[in-house]
Parts: structure tokens; sequence; C-alpha cells
């Protein structure tokens, strides 16, 4: 450690040394959280506990101006996201494409059999593909994983792993998630659990609705930095776990 | 703007008064964010959340010192870096020796209160580098050449006719007052300079020594932009602003979001603690957190004011106080407005030089009942006005003003003894009169009294005091008047 650092440090120590004999013990100020209920809670949700957390979400999302679609199956998925790409105006390029995370779930999509966005260009967020960058600049719609959502704030958390850049819920004007049901967290308690059993949590993300600014005169509007606009399309019956490509919380 | 400008109270409370569009915005936003914390505390799930995460605070800055060491592991076995910076000199002196190492041309920021507290635009922009606020409200205040004047909302001493006007002047767009249109104008001017500059330079909201990160909040998505697409990041931490554990920093962050604007969550909270993993298509190249004292570590040294140092930022306090709510930011002279700018400011930068701060607010007690993390901020005004009045050599205050001291010395001889306290109301009874107006009331008096009495009028003092009534009452009373006279002459 250097001089500098080893002197300031030693400047808030004195700072502190009256509160020697009031202050908790280092290891209980560290102490871990003691995750197993919020767990349990999590990975033990049955189906109606589900589909009321889902209706949480979906009333949340509203006043976010996050937009919900509930897709039974992943071909109903890829069919809304192809709905979305139609319909949305492009905003910095000229004509619609997307980039997508290289996520597993993603690659079980069955976009292709969408045909009205066969021209659409479509790239993935490779690892070893040195353009990512510029074709995420390119892209008019982001679309994403959401590792879990949360209900209570209509919030998604997305760690950053490789082929799942930070920038694809961010450059693009428009940003789409997928979600599994299973995948549905209560509360943010709930979501921290899972993010602290993660392993790789190097960087990570919450994201509740598209970007928004009322700095002028307090007037709301969407589309400050971030996306314009925000879909959340939530995938309700059961996906085969090899397609989600990660685990339903056991 | 730097911490610190001198300027005068006074003038400037009176201008934020004189701005109507400044006055129809605070009360609006007051109307809704002050008296919307204040119910949402008090419908928490968990009434005791505020105390129990304020003693969370506490304990974390009693080990500060191990908290910031660990945080710096956190980060540094990540590839990040880490400096620790004595003071404003030393944080700009490292931020403009790596922006010259490595060439950078243009920074964009995300909102950082302390970037504004050491000055570090001015440093680079000196060096020929261009510094862009990318934060709306910060950009406008920017380009209008004027500074923040609330910790959540900067430009809310502007109209949209002033922000369109800016806009056609300086964006070369057609006028337009339609926030809509005024936003999308700024969103393609500032999505150059984000996706174009060389280093992204933000704040820290609240820092998690447990995990080695930084948690960065924003609505608008420009700080996430600054924080991911430059090569290099840079973050401007308070050193207070960390959490022991993922935990607190998640209890700290939903008192945040709400007692700042009501919002369960901001829209993006983000997770940083170091540079892109090898392989990652994004995410900047450098991370360099410089973690800065300039004056906090003598805050935590002092028990009557470490509280202080639990600030998150929130600007809940700004958002009832009755002060800010008429005078507005601009007064306080600092990046630090309000109730927490009244306290904080002169401690970081000169209680007597920031004198008129402590002594602007009521002390009505509102901003302790709003605060996330139940900070007493009237007590500390009342520490400070206390310093002021009698000086103290250990934070280096003179009394303030000693003829006031003296004459409050000689006031408390006279209320001492009822003989000269009475003899003196019968004097001050008969110096007023020629001042007592047709409705009753002192108008506007000369000379040092005028402070008192140009924007209201005073009441005079009462023919009769209430000892004089009641001697009267008694005498007048046959049932009382012995009575009354023998209670009299016992004494
Ligand atoms: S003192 Fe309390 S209310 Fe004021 S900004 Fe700090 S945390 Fe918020």
């Amino acid at each position: 450690m250097d001089d500098k650092r080893t002197a300031f440090l030693d400047r808030v120590r004195m700072a502190v040394q009256d509160s020697e004999e009031t202050r908790i013990a280092w290891s209980e100020l560290l102490a871990p959280c003691d995750d197993s209920a919020r767990l349990n809670a999590f990975a033990q949700r049955g189906p109606d506990e589900q589909q009321i957390l889902l209706q949480t979400l979906v009333e949340q999302a509203s006043l976010l101006h996050l937009q919900t679609h509930l897709c039974p199956t992943l071909d109903q998925a890829a069919q809304c996201i192809a709905e979305i790409t139609l319909t949305s105006a492009t905003e910095f390029t000229a004509e619609p494409a997307l980039i997508l995370h290289d996520h597993p779930l993603l690659r079980a999509l069955p976009l292709h059999a969408q045909a009205a966005i066969n021209h659409t260009p479509r790239h993935w967020t490779g690892n070893r593909d040195p353009e990512v960058r510029n074709r995420t600049l390119a892209a008019s719609i982001g679309v994403t994983v959401a590792d879990w959502a949360i209900a209570e704030s209509a919030t998604i958390v997305q760690m950053t792993r490789p082929g799942q850049p930070r920038s694809t819920s961010l450059v693009p004007s428009i940003h789409i998630a997928v979600l599994l049901l299973s995948h549905l967290t209560a509360n943010l308690a709930e979501a921290y659990a899972l993010v602290r059993r993660e392993q790789n949590c190097d960087s990570w993300t919450l994201i509740s609705g598209p970007s928004k600014t009322a700095d002028i005169e307090a007037v709301m509007v969407h589309g400050a930095h971030g996306p314009k606009a925000m879909h959340l399309v939530v995938v309700t019956e059961p996906v085969n776990d090899a397609h989600a490509g990660f685990a339903v919380a056991s | 703007m730097k911490l610190g400008q001198d300027g005068d109270y006074v003038a400037a409370a009176r201008e934020g008064m004189g701005n109507p569009c400044l006055q129809g915005s605070l009360r609006s936003l007051q109307a809704r964010y002050g008296k919307g914390a204040l119910d949402v505390w008090k419908t928490l799930p968990d009434p005791n959340l505020r105390s129990r995460v304020k003693a969370r605070r506490m304990q974390t800055l009693a080990h500060l010192d191990r908290v910031l060491e660990l945080l710096s592991q956190g980060v540094e076995a990540r590839g990040g870096q880490v400096f620790f910076a004595d003071n404003a000199e030393a944080a700009n002196g490292y931020i403009l020796d790596l922006a010259r190492k490595r060439g950078v041309k243009r920074v964009v920021k995300g909102k950082s209160m302390l970037s504004a507290e050491i000055g570090v635009d001015a440093v680079l922009e000196a060096e020929g580098i261009e510094v862009v606020e990318t934060d709306l409200g910060e950009f406008i205040v920017q380009i209008a050449g004027s500074s923040a004047s609330h910790i959540i909302a900067p430009c809310i001493h502007m109209d949209r006719r002033q922000i369109g006007r800016l806009f056609a002047d300086k964006l070369g767009i057609p006028y337009s007052e339609d926030p809509p249109t005024l936003t999308q104008a700024a969103r393609k001017a500032l999505r150059e300079k984000l996706l174009t500059a060389d280093m992204g330079l933000t704040g820290c909201n609240i820092a998690c020594a447990e995990t080695g990160q930084i948690s960065l909040v924003s609505n608008e998505g420009n700080i996430r932009m600054a924080s991911t697409m430059p090569k290099l990041h840079v973050a401007l931490m308070g050193m207070e602003r960390v959490a022991a554990t993922l935990e607190d920093q998640r209890e700290l962050l939903q008192l945040l979001t709400q007692g700042a604007a009501l919002q369960k969550l901001s829209t993006y909270v983000s997770f940083v603690g170091g540079p892109r993993r090898k392989g990652d298509p994004d995410g900047p190249e450098e991370f360099h957190l410089v973690i800065v004292d300039n004056g906090r570590s003598r805050i935590l040294a002092d028990p009557e004011f470490r509280e202080v140092l639990a600030c998150i930022r929130c600007g809940a306090c700004l958002n009832i106080c009755p002060v800010y709510g008429r005078i507005g930011g601009h007064a306080y002279h600092s990046p630090y407005s309000g109730p927490i700018g009244a306290v904080v400011t002169p401690l970081l930068h000169g209680i007597n030089r920031h004198a008129d701060l402590c002594k602007g607010e009521t002390l009505c007690g509102a901003c302790r009942d709003v605060c996330p993390v139940e900070n007493d901020l009237p007590r500390m005004l009342v520490a400070l006005r206390c310093k002021l009045a009698y000086g103290d050599p250990g934070w280096g205050v003179r009394p303030h003003n000693r003829l006031e001291a003296l004459g409050f010395k000689i006031w408390g001889r006279i209320v001492g003894h009822s003989r000269l306290y009475a003899a003196m109301l019968t004097i001050a009874r008969a110096l007023q009169r020629p001042f007592v107006g047709r409705n009753g009331m002192i108008g506007p008096l000369p000379g040092l009294k005028n402070g008192w009495t140009a924007g209201r009028d005073l009441q005079p003092m009462a023919e009769q005091s209430f000892r004089e009534r009641w001697r009267a009452r008694q005498n007048n009373n046959p049932a009382t008047a012995d009575n009354s006279r023998e209670t009299r002459h016992g004494r």
C-alpha cells in the first residue's frame, strides 16, 4: 500500500477512534446475510402465487411505461418480438435492426419462423465479434434476457456475462427483455439474494422501464439517454431448462 | 460551481424569491415530493427501517478505515484502480494526469455533486479538454453558464421558455417550448458526445465494501452510458458514501429512491467495480475509483457532526424545507443546498465563510422528519450557530459578530433584573410610539432595524405587560386583592 493511502486511512482511523467502545465488532458488521428464507420463498412459489406476482408486475409496469406482453410459449414470444419490430418507429437508423444477447433462451426463440422480419438484420452479441459495438450502434432494438424480474417495482435484473454485454439494453432506441415467469421474484430483497448466490456478479444492473427525465418543468418525458420504449415479454408456460440456459432455482 | 464560492446569501435569496418561475416550481416540488416522502415513511411496512439503517450507517462510519480498505481491495482484485485523495487538488491532479496520459479530449459526466465540490471541470477545461454534463438538468445549467439549484432537479430555476431559447441559441434548433421536443434535441446532441468521449466521469451513489463495487443510480441512462461506452471510467466518491454489505446497500438504495422521488426504484441502478472482463465486448477498459476526503475526516472526527456523513444526498430535506422552498438553491453558494447544504457546506468549507447558511434556516424540524436516515440537521444547525456565537478554535471559528454577542450579554443582564427590565419596557414603549402606523403596526424602520422590518410589519410592544395586567386584575378583584398584595410583598 502506498504512503498516501496509508496516511489517508490512518487519518480516518484516528477520526473514529473515539467510537472504540461503542462500535460493533468488524465480524458483526460484515456478517453474511442469511438468504435461506428468501431463496426458499422464491423456489417454492406455486403457480397461483406466481400469477399474483405477475399481476403486480403488470400493474407496476404500466405505471412506468414498461409494456408487458404475456406469451404462453416461445413461439408466441418470437411472434411478439416480430410485431414490436414491425410496429416501432426507428430513431437513429433508417431501417429496423435487431441486436440480441447471445443467450440460449434467445437462441431457442424461433425468430426464423417469423417471415415478416426475415429481412430485418439480426446480430448476436458474441464475445468474439469485434464489431459488437458498431452493430449495437446500428441496431434499433436490443433484445436481452432478464435473469430475474421484481414484481413490486417492475424491475429486471441483468448480470453482465460473456456474450451478454451492457450496451444491448441501453444504446438501441427500444429494449425488449424476455423473462421466464419462473424467474419472477417478489421484491428487491429476494432478487439480491439471488444475485448473492451468483458467482460472477462483477457487473449487474437493475432496469425499471424506459429511460426518462423530468428535468424540464417536471414534465415526464420518456427517452432521455437510454431506450425510449421498453417491452417485457413474459413467457408464462414452463420452458425446457436446456432452452432457458439457466437453471430455475431449486 | 466550486464549493465555497463566496456570495451574498441575502442578495441571492432575494433574487430567488423574486423569480416567479422558481417560486412556481418550488411550490409544486414541495407539495408533491416533500409531503409524499413523509407519507411513504408513515406507511413503511417496517416502521423501524429508517432507524435501523441509520444505526448501520453510524456503525459503518465507526469502521470507515477498514470499510474503505475492503472496498479498494475488491476493486483492485478486479483490475480497477483506487486513488485516495486527501483534498480537491489531489483528486483533480490525479484525474488530470490520467486524462493527459491517455490523451483524453472529451469527458462526459454523469451527475456528481462531488465533481462540483472539487471543481474538476475547470481543471480539465484549462487543459483544453471538453467537459460535457450529460444529465439533462446539469447539461442545461452548464450551457446556460448557471449552476445547479437542487440536488436532484438541477435546473428547477429555469422554465421551458428560457430552456427553449437556450437550446435555439446553443444547439441551433428551431425555438420550441415543448419538453419532449427539447429533450429529444438534447438526447441527440448528447448521444453524439456520449458515444465519442474518451472518459466517463461519474459520482457514486452508494458503494458496497463487501462486494467491492460502486452503485450508480439514474433515471435518464446517462450514467450507464458514461460508465459503459468510453474507454475510461473514473468514479468520484466522497469517502463516506459506502455501505458495509450488499444488504445495507439495498436498504439505503430503497430509502434513497423513495426519499428522492417517491420511486420504488430508479430506472437504472448499476453495480460496477472494475474494467470490462477479458472478452467482454463492452464496458470500460480502465476503471478508476477516486475516494475523496476533502474535509470529511474532520467532520468524522467530531461526534457532534459525524451524523451528517450518514447523508445519502436524496434531496428530501430540500423538498420540505420552508426556507429552501422560498429562496431556492443558489443562495447556498454550494452544490449542496437546502438544509443539508446549510450543515455540510460550512463544515467542508468554513463555518465563518458560510455563516449565513445556518442562521437562515428556521429550525422547524421538518428536515429531520423527512430525512430517510433521520439526520438531526436542526441539532447540527444549532451547534453551528453556537460555534459562531462563541467561537471554536478546534474548527477555527471566530465569534461571528462581537457586537451582537455584547448585545446579548447586556440583554442577559437586563432580563435577570425585573426592575431594570420593567424600566426598559417603559422606555421602549415611549420610544416606539412615533413609529406605530395607522394600522397599529410598526412599519419599515431605518438603520439596523431595517433588516427586521423591511419585509414585514412588527407588532408593537403591548402597552401593558402580562405581569402588569395580572397585578391590576388581582387588585381590582376584592377576593384576591389582599392575597396578591401578600404575594408581592413576600417576594
Ligand atoms: S440530510 Fe437526509 S434528507 Fe437531506 S439529502 Fe441527506 S439523506 Fe436526504
